[in-house]
């Protein structure tokens, strides 16, 4: 009897198997990376004062 | 002090995977160099050492319970020929000791060097069951990221060794279908049959037919047990590899 795949979808599978790996894998490194990066450079910033000003339209 | 280094010495050769034929002999070996008798009592988390002193005729006993279990063949190994040293060469017991802790401190292989020679292990059984080159690749891709991901899920995330053998089951099953779905060599069955070898526990099987017949029941049942719940979770593994697959063929 000869085997077969009927899963459509089965190429996607595999791939998504793979980057499902590479992310539990090395994805924790990679953000600790990216924090880092972004510490030095500051290309991600706000401003803290920023985050809780807001106008009270009531008023 | 020497019942206490005793069953340290046995706990982590329990832990390291030895056999109780071994660790008994072992324990017995060194107590008998440094001028005592002792008996060991190994259950399935930890042991007890009842050191008997033959100049004073006092008894001693130790017990301690094991931290985990890291098969470590090179660190049973070590251990052993220090057991044999501290007989013929009269190895003070504090030197002993020393040693003791050098060998348990030592560096372990690297995570990626022992992957690779998993994979490569791997794929050669897959050449042992006449698959063809290709059917390796995929067996040698499928054992690295199946086993990598077992080890950074137990060691990083601290999941559950269980939960993360059915996960690289699962995703190792899955990789080796890429034979079927890509059309990748002649022998995609072998590579399929092949691909999550090295979740077996082989160890623990050896062990426990070794303590069987060395008449330790317990520790024997309790290894026997342990590795009947990995088969069962590779088998799962594997069964959720193939339904996701929607393979149909055997």
């Amino acid at each position: 009897m000869t085997a077969t795949i009927q899963n459509p979808y089965a190429a996607w599978l595999i791939i998504g198997c793979a980057a499902l790996v590479l992310l539990i894998v090395f994805g924790s490194t990679v953000c600790h990376r990216l924090a880092i990066f972004n510490h030095k450079h500051h290309i991600v910033e706000w401003d803290d004062s920023d985050i809780y000003d807001w106008e009270d339209e009531d008023e | 002090m020497l019942g206490t280094f005793l069953c340290s010495y046995a706990t982590t050769l329990l832990e390291c995977g030895a056999a109780t034929v071994r660790i008994e002999k072992n324990v017995g070996r060194m107590a008998e160099a440094y001028g005592g008798n002792a008996e060991v009592s190994i259950y399935p988390r930890h042991v007890e050492v009842v050191l008997k002193d033959d100049e004073s005729g006092t008894t001693e006993v130790c017990s301690k319970a094991i931290s985990g279990s890291v098969i470590n063949y090179s660190t049973v190994s070590a251990l052993s020929k220090l057991s044999w040293n501290c007989l013929d060469r009269r190895t003070p017991l504090p030197v002993a000791m020393r040693q003791y802790r050098r060998i348990t401190h030592a560096a372990r292989i690297p995570l990626w060097a022992v992957t690779l020679l998993a994979a490569l292990a791997n794929a050669s059984f897959c050449r042992l069951f006449e698959g063809d080159g290709q059917a390796m690749g995929i067996v040698f891709l499928a054992t690295v990221c199946g086993f990598h991901l077992r080890s950074v899920l137990c060691r990083r995330h601290g999941v559950d060794m269980r939960i993360a053998t059915i996960l690289a089951a699962c995703v190792s099953s899955v990789l080796s279908c890429s034979c079927y779905v890509f059309d990748i060599g002649s022998t995609p069955d072998i590579a399929l049959g092949t691909s999550v070898l090295y979740l077996i526990p082989g160890i623990p099987y050896l062990n426990a037919v070794s303590d069987l017949i060395n008449g330790h029941h317990i520790c024997a049942m309790s290894r026997f047990v342990h590795a009947i719940t990995i088969t069962v979770c590779l088998s799962i593994g594997l069964y959720l590899g193939l339904a996701l697959m929607s393979f149909q063929g055997f």
